[in-house]
């Protein structure tokens, strides 16, 4: 009441500012007087600013506006496409300082610094220029913060590279993939191999019965492990974190600057797609900032999300060439222009719940102060599109509806999912963004996350994807997650006590065991089952010595009861989506992590040769993107 | 921020974890304090049993087995003993009383379950009580909870699994079907029939989901397959894992079904023809008219809720169908379970004037299923001793002789615990024996005198018993006889000291 009371004292001088600008766009024909009393209704609903609000609602083009604002401030406007630009001068700045200013400074004219703006230009500017280049006389010009991103980018081309490449690691190089391996990684690794090696030259018997025994033993803890989370996640079903009531309730005045972040690479296809499913999100349009981030090298992909013609609010930004050319790079460079308090991340293909940011503002509102990061749940359209997809679908359903829940509730560590996380960016930006090493770096920034002292938390919301309908797509995605996953407990377990100090026991065995647990066990899968198979066919004695008691009933205990769980998760999974056709296929699962095991071989193969190779997933091969196809999740 | 919710593709209305749930809802202490409450008159009677001596041939069978393996440090020793669980349980503290304070816990948790179910049929507390009373302080139900522990251990599994399987089907709570086919696929550990339960719930469930008046659709068909596979699935791995164990390391897949403790072909009934087997239908018919209690409920159900009729008849009668099928399916046991049944098959809510007909019927089936007992040979002799408080004379002269053979020295009485295992439970000790578990078993087989000062043999042995088969009938060379108690005969090495010397 009393923040109303606050506004409601400040309204009539910001009233008249936004009066002027609207009556100066109504007599200059850019705007009708209708199209004035509906952003001006607006604005009393939001609370944003005019200009924001006309430009959304695309009643003004972008640089009109700015050019009716420049006479109102009494500045010339000035288009920065076609200036020429002062490297050396504008180099003296810090380039985040300047995107947060929505400001650049364009040259010297005599004693004069022109320096270009889409804020108002008041006395802060004048500091500002001052603070940096000493007592100069500030000239203001006026232009859209769409040329002042172009500036930049432009100017601090490799600045920008830099930072979104190397920022982590020059920040905290420990917490960095660019290192595979440290040094006593690699000693450790060398020594078991070592190890291994001249123990089967010296005592064979008893070698081969301690490898059985590890393997055997962290496949019993892992199944032990996947149990317990999944019960964890599976008790609490109908609890829901945020209610219908709660968005409903939510007022758009209330709403903050939201940036999205889409990052695409040679996926012209599914451009046309994506605008239409970010149209349907249930936010603010003025609050709602788009970041389509494409690689420079990406022509065709570009000149599609022109032909698209995107509403005002989706900005374009090009993402300098360079090594590592991967995803997390990319939103690095995002982070660098976001402007939200909130931000996201979405695939090209993704279909978010329409009330999903909105869900993510009252998590975020509700939950601790350490709350950094929200996971939405992720899950596919083209369920049924065939078998691969079927039983993909069950294995997400599982992981985001059972796992992720169960890590929530038992307040472990959440390793985030590709899409859909919502993040605080001031707190991303405290962490250092995205690794662009990592190939999961997703996954890795939960964990940083977790390490830090920060918790991710789920809401109830979903994505809907597109699940890989081809095996060898879906083998190049999955050997990417699994490198990923390895890179991110080479990098987290560098500094082992350090680890257990920060994050504490639960959470360091945990992790240990979700994200290197899931790629020992698809790597242990394929000899285990072939000494299994091996053995029933020939009814052989040669490895009765492998498997002493202990280790012969953990190892029954894994193949039995714990295959045997694997597939019982997948069922209940599908059955708690109401996906009652997918369950009889959770039968099928087996021949499902045959693939996973190959797909741990290709990424074991790729850290040694490729490490931060980025297996690219070819997205818009479902034929449910076809607009003339039944709605996926509806069919389901 | 803590959350579970996830949204889903249709949303339907469900209930949060209220009234329903709430058995689910209790905290672990909870359960456990009711648990403990309500174990207390069955401890009162397993631990009276002890005292004076009883011990059912089950209970010894699994002390025996656990004995073996905590001895010998190595679980592969029993074999592969089914049910498994019951062993597994007993041989935490593997002693001859174990598995009847077991056994007492798990009839204490299986009584709060029903004082639950009782509580939301709206009976006053009162005559709750009374109706529990009822069926409890009856000579099936005791011995049942005393004596049986892979009986009762599996009533109690099944009766957990049917309450999370109610949720399951009613309000499709996901996690309450995850447990349900889950503790089914554990009671097959308890028991063979839990196999049998499971694959009925399983087909009953397109009977419940027509009860809730659920629409006949495509997706209403899948859903009802994927419950009842949900239903089946962990049950049916779990037998086909434990067939899988037997065929690797047996060759049979199907050995564990001979097993003494399992017992599941009855082996006069298995290969009757089908007129002897009709000709046991007026005795099954006998038996569920003595059930009286199970019939009012029946009877209830007709009157307040009629379409659960059908799916009630069906598990009333499944005791009957397994029998006829011609497996073995103990007296005590489908007493419990018709009484079980009765009991939470109640409707909700109802009119107070129930309370003391269902106490009457209570009282009147616990008199009838005495006289259906009385039949039963170990019942009857458990039942004399409890009531008398006279130990048996053969109880104590085993316990007496048993107490001998545990002072012998490690690995020296040569023996069959096939035929032995209740003389092992009474020692309460596997120490001194060497038994066909033991690699030197073979070998002391063939040459005694090298291997063991003793040997005990059966002179009348029920099953196949290598030592009894091979010396039964005289002592090998060096043997001497030492001392006996009825069938039992103790050879001696001419070298080694009596073991019933006095001191």
């Amino acid at each position: 009441m009393f923040v109303r009371r606050a506004q409601a004292r400040s309204e009539p001088e910001a009233l008249r500012r936004r009066t002027r600008l609207g009556e100066a766009l109504v007599d200059r024909g850019l705007l009708s007087p209708e199209q004035l009393e509906r952003a001006l209704e607006y604005q009393r609903r939001t609370g944003d600013r005019l200009g924001r609000i006309l430009i959304a609602l695309g009643y003004v083009r972008r640089q009109d506006l700015y050019r009716v604002l420049a006479g109102l401030w009494g500045h010339p406007f000035v288009d920065l496409l076609r200036e020429p630009l002062d490297v050396q001068l504008a180099r003296r700045f810090d380039p985040e300082e300047l995107v947060r200013r929505r400001c650049f400074p364009l040259r010297r004219q005599g004693s004069e610094v022109l320096v270009a703006t889409a804020e108002y230009p008041g006395r802060d500017l004048v500091e500002f220029v001052q603070s940096v280049l000493g007592p100069v006389e500030v000239r203001p010009l006026v232009t859209t913060e769409w040329d002042i991103d172009y500036a930049i980018r432009t100017v601090f081309r490799d600045v920008v590279l830099d930072r979104a490449a190397l920022g982590l690691y020059f920040r905290n190089p420990e917490e960095s993939a660019r290192r595979v391996l440290v040094r006593w990684q690699k000693i450790a690794l060398l020594g078991s191999l070592v190890a291994v090696l001249v123990g089967m030259a010296l005592a064979p018997t008893l070698t081969g019965v301690l490898v059985s025994a590890l393997v055997n033993g962290t496949l019993f803890l892992f199944v032990l492990f996947h149990f317990v989370v999944a019960m964890a996640g599976a008790q609490f079903e109908h609890v829901q974190a945020i209610s219908d009531d709660e968005v409903r309730t939510l007022r758009d005045d209330e709403l903050p600057m939201y940036t999205v972040l889409v990052p695409v690479y040679r996926e012209a296809n599914v451009v046309p797609h994506l605008i239409e499913n970010l149209r349907r999100l249930d936010y603010p349009a003025s609050k709602l900032e788009i970041l389509l981030l494409i690689e420079e090298d990406d022509e065709e992909t570009l000149a599609a999300a022109k032909a698209a013609r995107p509403p005002e609010t989706v900005t374009f930004i090009v993402v300098p060439n360079g090594a590592p050319k991967t995803k997390p790079k990319a939103c690095n460079v995002g982070l660098l222009f976001a402007r939200g308090q909130y931000l996201t991340i979405y695939d090209a293909e993704d279909r978010p719940d329409p009330d999903q940011l909105k869900k993510a503002v009252i998590a975020f509102r509700k939950g601790p102060p350490e709350l950094v990061c929200v996971q939405a749940a992720l899950n596919y359209y083209n369920a049924t599109e065939n078998l691969l997809t079927r039983l993909f679908t069950l294995e997400y359903s599982y992981w985001f509806d059972y796992v992720l829940t169960g890590l929530d509730r038992l307040r472990l560590p959440i390793p985030l999912g590709g899409t859909s996380n919502h993040f605080r960016v001031d707190r991303l930006r405290e962490l250092g963004g995205w690794d662009p090493f990592n190939v999961t770096e997703d996954a890795d920034l939960g964990i940083r996350a977790a390490a830090h002292g920060y918790r991710v938390g789920i809401i109830n919301s979903t994505t809907w994807e597109e699940a890989n309908t081809h095996v060898g797509n879906w083998i190049r995605q999955r050997s990417r997650w699994i490198k990923g996953y390895l890179q991110t407990v080479l990098v987290h377990t560098r500094h082992p006590l350090r680890l257990v100090r920060t994050a504490g026991w639960r959470n360091a065995f945990g992790f240990v065991l979700l994200i290197g647990g899931a790629p020992f066990a698809f790597l242990s899968l394929i000899p285990l089952w072939s000494l299994t198979l091996l053995w029933i066919v020939t009814r052989t004695h040669a490895f009765d010595l492998l498997f002493p008691p202990v280790v012969l009933y953990i190892s029954l205990f894994n193949l039995l009861i714990g295959n045997g769980v694997m597939i019982y998760l997948g069922m209940l999974a599908g059955f708690k989506r109401r996906r009652y056709g997918l369950i009889p296929f959770a039968l099928l699962n087996p021949f499902y992590w045959i693939l996973h095991s190959i797909a741990s071989y290709k990424a074991v193969w790729q850290l040694i040769t490729k490490p931060f190779y980025w297996e690219k997933t070819r997205h818009g091969l479902s034929r449910y993107l076809d607009p003339a196809a039944p709605a996926a999740s509806a069919s389901d | 921020m803590a959350s579970a919710g996830i949204s889903t593709p249709l949303r339907r209305p469900h209930p949060r974890a209220t009234e329903e749930l709430r058995l689910v809802e209790l905290s672990w202490r909870q359960q456990a304090m009711r648990v403990a409450l309500f174990s207390v008159p069955f401890l009162a009677v397993a631990l009276y049993g002890v005292h004076l001596g009883f011990l059912s041939n089950a209970h010894a069978h699994i002390v025996a087995k656990s004995l073996l393996a905590a001895d010998r440090l190595r679980l592969e020793v029993i074999g592969f003993l089914y049910p498994p669980l019951p062993f597994l349980t007993v041989l935490l503290y593997p002693r001859a009383w174990t598995p009847a304070v077991l056994g007492s816990v798990a009839a204490g948790a299986t009584a709060w379950i029903v004082w639950y179910d009782l509580e939301r049929a709206g009976l006053p507390r009162l005559w709750r009580m009374l109706l529990l009373a009822a069926v409890v302080a009856t000579p099936s139900s005791l011995f049942l909870a005393t004596q049986a522990y892979p009986d009762m251990l599996a009533l109690h599994l099944v009766i957990v699994a049917w309450h999370y399987y109610q949720n399951f089907i009613r309000y499709q709570h996901t996690f309450s079907g995850f447990v349900a086919g889950l503790v089914l696929g554990l009671a097959f550990y308890a028991h063979f029939y839990a196999l049998l339960y499971g694959l009925a719930l399983a087909l009953l469930v397109p009977l419940y989901r027509r009860l809730e008046n659920r629409t006949v659709s495509t997706d209403e068909r899948w859903a009802t397959v994927s419950q009842m596979l949900v239903t089946a699935f962990p049950v049916l791995w779990a037998a086909t894992s434990w067939t899988y164990i037997n065929w690797v390391f047996t060759g049979n897949p199907l050995t564990y079904l001979a097993d003494p403790a399992a017992a599941v072909f009855d082996p006069a009934r298995w290969q009757a023809p089908l007129d002897e087997r009709v000709a046991w239908l007026p005795a099954f018919g006998r038996e569920l008219v003595a059930q009286v209690l199970l019939l009012g409920s029946a009877l209830l159900v007709a009157w307040r809720q009629p379409r659960r009729l059908l799916p009630l008849a069906a598990l009333a009668l499944f005791p009957v169908v397994i029998r006829l099928a011609g497996l073995n399916y103990a007296a005590p046991l489908a007493l419990g379970t018709y009484t079980l049944i009765a009991l939470v098959a109640l409707p909700e809510r109802l009119p107070r004037w129930v309370a003391p007909i269902l106490v009457v019927l209570a009282i009147a089936q616990g008199a009838l299923n005495a006289t259906l007992v009385a039949g039963e040979p170990e019942v009857e002799q458990w039942e004399r001793v409890v009531t008398t408080g006279q130990p048996q004379a053969s109880d104590l002269t085993e316990r007496a002789f048993a107490e001998r053979l545990a002072a012998a020295p490690a690995r020296s009485i040569l023996t069959d615990d096939r035929s032995s295992y209740r003389l092992i439970a009474r020692a309460e000790t596997a120490h001194p024996f060497l038994l066909p578990a033991d690699a030197e078993f073979a070998r002391a087989l063939e040459q005694p005198r090298w291997y063991v000062r003793y040997i005990l043999v059966d002179s009348a042995p029920a099953g196949r018993d290598l030592v009894s088969e091979r010396f039964g009938e005289r002592p090998p060379e060096n043997f001497v006889v030492d001392g006996g108690t009825g069938r039992w005969i103790v050879y001696r090495r001419e070298d080694a000291p009596s073991l019933f010397a006095e001191p």
